[in-house]
């Protein structure tokens, strides 16, 4: 198991318990309605709600960076050759980025047995947070619209798109996650 | 002493460096060890919206249409996304990761193609009855037979 079951107790310390139930609260709110979907698992054994949510979100992000590095492949290094894998993936993508609007849900603040970088500030900033996730929801729907195999765009439109991409995960990475 | 202070140096730096540029953990993994990765995150995230629509059914939860449409959308988009890329040779056996994947998979690809086409197929069919549907009743047989699949295979392809 490379995710191993170690406590964190700098999250913990870092978030005063008032001021997190106060962000969980607003966020679950105002970003999305995920409790509901995310809480239901009731035969992972011995994982508290909170692991089983850090565990889905990084679970999303692995697969879009995967899928980035497909992309980076098929479009920079082979130069757009292969567009109908780059019109799938890029949909994947456009797809998996939609699941981020589940991965900050009210206990994926707290999986305090499973390290995490995500940040404290994405519960105390959550207007900002939500616009840095509508800032990667969009540009992957843009990428997703210009790969598509009927907009017939080159390489270099193809590869704008996917800087436009990477530069919502870096902008997103520099404010909401720990180093 | 000298020679081990510079090699600790070197390798400090080198640490140093693989933060600064982002080096992501997916390139310090081997092959196997990604494509494994990349496999049991679909299939953590499958689990996640199979449970609530299972729940649902079981009578462990209300029945919430818009809930149950909405995974239903997303078991079916996951179930995709891991049919195409999901299962590549390289990810039979891994190096730091195991794996419940049995080597059936690849020998009897033809057999697995079915359960797998199977999966597509019946998720797709829930998506759409869910996208409409207004109550527990007419879900269930939909949800039953994308049950069935995920059992079948998990029988016959999983340790």
């Amino acid at each position: 198991m490379r995710k191993t079951h170690k406590a964190n107790g700098k999250v913990h310390a870092r978030l005063s318990t008032g001021l997190r139930s106060a962000a969980c609260l607003l966020l679950s709110i105002s970003l999305m309605a995920s409790a509901q979907q995310l809480t239901v698992d009731d035969e992972v054994e011995g994982m508290t709600p909170e692991d089983t949510a850090v565990l889905y979100r990084q679970s999303v992000f692995y697969l879009m960076q995967t899928q980035m590095n497909q992309l980076k492949r098929l479009i920079v290094k082979e130069a757009a050759a292969d567009r109908e894998s780059i019109a799938t993936i890029a949909q994947q993508l456009h797809q998996t980025a939609a699941l981020t609007g589940y991965a900050f849900g009210e206990y994926a603040a707290m999986g305090f047995d499973i390290p995490t970088t995500a940040a404290a500030s994405i519960w105390e900033n959550p207007d900002g947070f939500a616009d840095a996730v509508n800032y990667l929801q969009e540009s992957a729907a843009e990428l997703a619209t210009v790969a598509d195999m009927t907009a017939a765009a080159d390489a270099a439109q193809l590869k704008a798109a996917l800087i436009g991409v990477g530069k919502s995960c870096k902008a997103c990475h520099e404010d909401f996650r720990s180093k | 002493m000298m020679k081990r202070a510079r090699v600790v140096g070197a390798a400090l730096m080198g640490a140093a460096l693989l933060t600064a540029s982002g080096v992501s953990l997916a390139q310090r993994m081997s092959p196997a060890d990604q494509a494994i990765e990349y496999r049991q995150s679909g299939f953590k995230l499958l689990k996640n919206h199979f449970g609530p629509m299972r729940a649902m059914i079981k009578g462990k939860a209300d029945f919430d249409a818009a809930v149950f449409a909405e995974n239903a959308k997303t078991v079916s988009m996951l179930a995709a996304l891991i049919a195409a890329k999901g299962f590549p040779e390289v990810s039979e056996t891994g190096d730091e990761l195991t794996t419940k994947a049995l080597p059936d998979i690849w020998l009897d690809t033809e057999g697995f193609a079915e359960v797998a086409q199977a999966f597509l197929t019946n998720s797709q069919a829930l998506a759409e009855t869910a996208a409409t549907a207004t109550d527990l009743e007419s879900v269930k047989p939909a949800f039953m037979a994308v049950a069935k699949t995920c059992k079948g295979c998990h029988d016959d392809y999983r340790e």
